[in-house]
């Protein structure tokens, strides 16, 4: 599984601790999801596409 | 949060606690350390500085408004678990196999065998958390 967060998160500005902080969790996850190291739960899929307003399949690639 | 850092705080505090009075018997013992108990030591060191590190790790995190542990982490910690428990098993087995060749007191191999089942504790989850390609 792939994931669109980084290329979104440069989109919205933000850093890797901003989204950490806004989905609560630790920054190595976002840095394990950015590289396709880790499949989420599905309520951090969740809460990662809210934060950029999209839906789950948008921003995770399977 | 509070919670988060009352535990790393008692852990740092812990293995501060046990460094000092490694290093207090260290200068007040006026024995000579052979080699058993040079590794002994040495890995006693190794465990109690993963503590500290552990304990720094969850500061930091809390300390930036983040959670100490999360799914991953925790899964990490799962795995860790799992895989240090697995080779303790082997460990001991190993230990009660060779009992009669090694030349250490009773007592003084199950203090080994707790210590290695720290090491080994230490080790996996450096395993899972920095080699192991995948998280999932």
């Amino acid at each position: 599984m792939t994931s669109r967060i980084r290329e979104l998160r440069a989109r919205d500005n933000l850093t890797q601790m901003d989204l950490a902080r806004k989905v609560g969790v630790r920054r190595e996850t976002i840095v394990f999801l950015e590289k396709g190291k880790y499949n989420p739960s599905l309520k951090l899929a969740h809460d990662i596409a809210q934060v950029f307003g999209m839906k789950i399949e948008e921003v995770f690639v399977f | 949060m509070r919670k988060d850092i009352r535990k790393a705080t008692f852990l740092a505090v812990l293995s501060v606690a046990v460094l000092t009075t490694m290093i207090y018997w260290m200068i007040r013992s006026e024995a000579t350390m052979n080699l058993k108990e040079s590794l002994m030591i040495i890995i006693q060191l190794v465990v109690v500085v993963f503590a500290i590190f552990f304990a720094f790790r969850r500061l930091k995190s809390v300390k930036q408004n983040l959670p100490a542990e999360d799914e991953m982490s925790k899964g990490i910690l799962r795995r860790t678990a799992a895989t240090s428990y697995y080779v303790s098993m082997y460990m001991w087995l190993a230990f009660m196999f060779f009992e009669e060749n090694i030349d250490l007191e009773r007592r003084i191999l199950i203090g080994a065998g707790i210590l290695g089942m720290a090491l080994i504790y230490a080790l996996s989850w450096v395993y899972h958390n920095y080699i192991r390609r995948s998280h999932d």
